[in-house]
């Protein structure tokens, strides 16, 4: 059934691959299955595949036999293989069927790797020291968690305070994921990136004919967020007229469309987040002080990185997590002296300039297995200590690189929009990336 | 809708389903002998006596080998344990269906159990005539076995 050629090509495959015969017994069994499972192929071919991959779905749902009932080719479908340890692997399967000329199932194929990696990740996340997606095991942090916790079953507002990148919006998830509107909308809105007359038009909707552009009626975010929880991002950015519509709908939940004097009535949850300090706000008059008592009922104030010292660890070690995922590398741990960087850095960034470091680390790392202190960025590492000492030039790159990649990272990797900003040509910046990646 | 499906249900145990698949089988091809020789355990084992007991015996007049092959680790065969079941229920085989579940069962396990159940059967049974034929069968494949 499968020839020389079919078999090295199956061979050399990274994926684990076995071959069934329409009465489910093993025809083949590809290398990487073998050293996957820790098991001698020869032993098992013509046995059922069951005594092969002693997976529980064997009985619950054979992978081959959905394909056969619904017809579709089954991807990525998580279960559990048994080495020949005993030892339950985490995998990830594709299976499709083989079929003759005329169509009738003959046999099928099934493609498996390991996703224990994927595993150790998502069980981090789901560790002590993760609260929501949240990573933190510092008192200030337990603390927000607890809160959190606390008022889970009311719909108290809610304003999270903290500077940039400290997580702002994760703590507004995780308000909403654990308050008892958490299957009811959830919309987010950027105070700071609309105009005024926009985020009006935005926020409470608009009727036909209300301004030039407005050709048809249209639902404002609070009116769908009804029922639900709207995150104001950036509330200190809201222009002073809007703060006072807002208000409103705090009292008395209700608002107008724009154009249309029909009140609307709804039932929302706001939680509000900001950067500023919105007491100096107050005094500067460009925050109205009994709006700020409406929101400031639950008041959370998010440390910044600095203050959480045994968080920064922690993060590092997810993030290296995350990266040798998304970069396909096999990186597990950063040398001592740069994470004696790391730790010592003030990280003014807070967590999204670590998250951004340890990507950049990521790109320049030259060592397979950790990442060495020559790959941080050059604003974090001080440069006269980097254990593999760069030439001026070779600094000079790092700073030129440091900054593209910052501002690829601005402007969401939009290569176009970089390119003009620097006056160069979309290509160049492809250049330099690959020179990046290649340094 | 397929013969592989069956198999698969009959693997996992699944005797009703796999009975409709394998069935529908047979209709396309009455001399398919692995399929045949799963349907008659699924008969067994949905109370289907006279289809399993006929099957049976036109399977084994027609090749007995493909019974008498069946390697119960390596076809994952249910035998064993179906037995292993009966003999726990006390009242399970005494009577002649009881043994005839259990003379077909060990074929597929051991020719000589098989044929000491297949002769207990009284001549009272409704399936006497074709006991009688399967135990003339057996005895001339246990003598060209020895």
């Amino acid at each position: 059934m499968i020839d020389k050629y079919s078999r090295y090509i199956l061979d050399s495959l990274a994926e684990g691959v076995y071959v069934v015969d329409n009465e489910f017994k093993l025809l083949f069994i590809n290398k990487a299955a073998e050293r996957l499972l820790g098991k001698n192929r020869n032993k098992y071919i013509g046995t059922v595949c069951t005594s092969f991959c002693q997976s529980e779905i064997c009985e619950t749902g054979c992978p081959i036999s959905k394909v056969l009932i619904t017809e579709k080719s089954v991807t990525d479908l998580e279960t559990v293989y048994k080495n020949d340890k005993g030892e339950l692997i985490p995998v990830k399967i594709n299976s499709s069927l083989l079929t003759d000329e005329n169509q009738t199932p003959i046999g099928g194929i099934i493609s498996f790797r390991d996703n224990r990696v994927n595993k150790n990740l998502e069980e981090l996340l789901k560790s002590d020291s993760h609260f929501h997606g949240i990573i933190g095991k510092s008192q200030p942090m337990i603390d927000i968690f607890r809160t959190i916790e606390e008022i889970s079953n009311t719909d108290a507002t809610v304003l999270i305070t903290g500077e940039t990148g400290v997580g702002k919006e994760l703590i507004a998830n995780a308000i909403q994921g654990t308050s008892k509107r958490s299957h009811q909308p959830f919309v987010k809105v950027n105070c700071a990136v609309l105009p005024e007359a926009l985020l009006a038009s935005e926020l409470f909707g608009h009727v036909k004919g209300a301004f030039t552009d407005a050709v048809k009626d249209r639902k404002g975010r609070f009116e769908l967020a009804d029922k639900g929880t709207i995150f104001l991002d950036e509330i200190g950015e809201m222009p002073i007229n809007m703060q006072a519509q807002l208000l409103r709908i705090l009292q008395e939940g209700t608002f107008e469309r724009i154009g249309e004097s029909i009140t609307k009535k709804i039932d929302v949850r706001i939680i509000a987040a900001t950067n500023k300090n919105l007491e100096e706000q107050i005094q500067e008059k460009k925050f109205r002080e009994d709006l700020f008592y409406r929101l400031n009922v639950i008041p959370m104030k998010i440390p910044p990185l600095m203050e959480r010292g045994s968080d920064i660890l922690l993060l590092t070690e997810f993030f290296i997590e995350k990266y040798a995922r998304k970069y396909n590398k096999e990186v597990k741990e950063i040398d001592p002296d740069a994470l004696e960087v790391i730790m010592n850095y003030s990280w003014p960034g807070n967590v999204r300039e670590l998250e951004n470091a340890v990507e950049y680390s990521f790109i320049r790392e030259k060592k397979s297995d950790s990442l060495c202190l020559c790959c941080l960025p050059p604003q974090i590492r001080p440069q006269k200590k980097c254990s593999e000492h760069l030439s001026l030039h070779q600094l000079e790159i790092d700073d030129k690189a440091q900054e593209l990649l910052s501002l690829l990272r601005q402007n969401n990797w939009n290569k176009t929009k970089v390119a003009k900003l620097l006056g160069v040509d979309r290509s160049t910046i492809h250049r330099r990336l690959k020179s990046i990646q290649s340094d | 809708m397929s013969e592989m499906l069956g198999n698969q249900y009959f693997l996992t145990r699944r005797y009703s389903d796999a009975c409709i698949e394998l069935e529908a089988e047979i209709h396309k091809n009455p001399l398919n002998k692995s399929v045949l020789k799963k349907l008659i355990i699924c008969y067994l084992q949905t109370s289907q006596l006279e289809k399993a007991v006929h099957s049976f015996n036109f399977l084994i007049q027609e090749d007995i080998h493909s019974i008498l092959d069946t390697d119960p680790i390596r076809d994952d065969c249910p035998c064993p344990d179906i037995i292993h079941k009966m003999d726990q229920e006390i009242t399970g085989y005494h009577n002649d269906d009881g043994l005839i579940k259990l003379g077909i069962l060990w074929l597929y396990c051991d020719i000589e159990e098989s044929l000491n159940y297949f002769e207990k059967v009284s001549p009272q049974s409704e399936y006497y005539n074709l006991v009688d034929r399967i135990i003339i069968k057996l005895q001339q494949a246990l003598k060209t076995l020895n």
